[in-house]
């Protein structure tokens, strides 16, 4: 699920992140809009409460434990001068404290990788939409791609998905060019098409999201249309109109799935 | 040089432990795995004493040691196999002995934040816990400032809904 653009500017607003120019704007559908001054309150007080409660966890530190920890490794240093093997007891006390903890790595104690992938589901669609901001026209050259065949062979293989050039036809559009790219080490496919003079990238990211249904979203200008199916996150972005790309959206995705 | 940088240091590690073992656990979810990373950290502060600019700030400093020697473990664990899969939420709100016991709604929030995606919950503690700028975080955690924003503004949405849920 996309966060919506108002919790997005709301939230700079609370963290005096927008400029003055934003902030007045914001202020006055602030004055206006009762609806939108609830969600700021709401939304405030989410970060008050994370403060508190990361207070009361302060309290409960372990700090005898690690100023006597920080003590041994601060004596070890100063006994630097030696050869490993000839540093004292509070030498090897740190060390065996790495080793310690190399041991408590491996142990299978803390999450790691499924819940990281929730993140990056929006982390990656916000990446494209930082990168497409420098395309132009010309990005995508006068003619499709000479080696669109190959580049989509490529994409079809890595990203495990039928994308032949049939299928990534849609409405009058025609693929100009297509890249593969990686993001946090999953494989992502560019798509790249030109509407009249604006460019318009169909992006695919294999990295085992959970399916989500279509959805439809704008940032920073851009109309974007998001989906997950078969363990690929998929984007449909560029400065068209929103009817216009959630259609073309709608069947890349049937064509697509 | 004397171990003058070195007597600096051990005043300024001394003053950021708690704030150094918050931070690992919230990365970590596991209190003595956060314990382990301080002191992984303090070792590898003092080791680059030398590296360290008086005049700048020693928390952001000792942040970013610490975020590297996390990244490089947890990534070799992740090639590792057969990892399990805690549930991020109970280790991070609190376990028997150490329970928050006056502070119920501290413990449920934490548990909240605990069940957040990791990288949302990173971002939450150094800007709203520890103060980092979007510009500070967006330089830390080597992500576009836009992403600082949209894992602030999702994991905003989210607490308030949980909030909200619970009361409801």
């Amino acid at each position: 699920m996309a966060t919506s653009d108002d919790d997005r500017k709301l939230t700079a607003y609370l963290d005096g992140e927008l400029d003055e120019a934003e902030r007045a704007a914001l202020d006055a559908r602030l004055e206006a809009d009762p609806a939108l001054r609830a969600r700021l309150d709401a939304l405030r007080a989410a970060a008050d409460r994370t403060r508190a409660a990361f207070a009361a966890l302060l309290e409960t530190a372990p700090l005898a434990d690690m100023r006597t920890r920080l003590d041994a490794a601060l004596a070890a240093s100063s006994a630097r001068a030696a050869p490993p093997w000839r540093r004292g007891v509070a030498a090897v006390a740190a060390a065996v404290a790495i080793v310690a903890f190399a041991a408590g790595l491996g142990a299978g104690r803390w999450s790691v990788g499924s819940d990281d992938r929730l993140a990056d589901r929006d982390d990656w669609r916000q990446e494209v939409v930082e990168y497409m901001a420098l395309y132009t026209p010309e990005s995508f050259g006068e003619a499709a791609s000479p080696w669109l065949g190959d580049e989509l062979a490529t994409l079809s293989r890595r990203l495990d998905a039928p994308l032949d050039l049939d299928r990534l036809k849609v409405d009058d559009l025609s693929p100009r060019r297509a890249e593969l790219l990686q993001y946090d080490g999953a494989p992502l496919g560019q798509i790249g098409y030109l509407d009249g003079a604006t460019p318009v990238a169909f992006c695919i990211l294999r990295d085992g999201e959970a399916d989500a249904p279509l959805a439809s979203s704008s940032r920073d200008g851009f109309a974007v249309a998001s989906w997950a199916q078969g363990g690929r996150g998929y984007m449909l972005i560029g400065k068209i109109p929103v009817e216009r790309l959630m259609a073309l959206a709608r069947s890349l995705k049937e064509k697509t799935g | 040089m004397g171990d003058g940088p070195k007597e600096d240091l051990r005043g300024g590690l001394e003053a950021h432990l708690a704030r150094l073992w918050r931070y690992a656990l919230s990365l970590s979810g596991a209190r003595d795995v956060a314990e382990d990373l301080v002191q992984a950290t303090c070792l590898r502060a003092i080791e680059r004493a030398d590296q360290f600019q008086p005049g700048t700030r020693l928390d952001r400093w000792l942040f970013a040691i610490l975020r590297s020697i996390w990244l490089n473990e947890s990534r070799a664990r992740r090639v590792r196999a057969g990892q399990g899969v805690i549930d991020a939420g109970e280790a991070l709100s609190v376990d028997g002995a150490h329970e928050i016991e006056t502070n119920i709604s501290a413990a449920q929030v934490l548990r909240a934040i605990g069940a957040l995606p990791s990288a949302q919950r990173e971002t939450v503690l150094l800007v709203y816990v520890e103060g980092y700028s979007y510009r500070e975080a967006a330089e830390l955690l080597g992500a576009p400032i836009g992403t600082v924003m949209s894992r602030l503004a999702a994991a905003r949405a989210t607490l308030t809904r949980t909030h909200e849920a619970k009361d409801a």
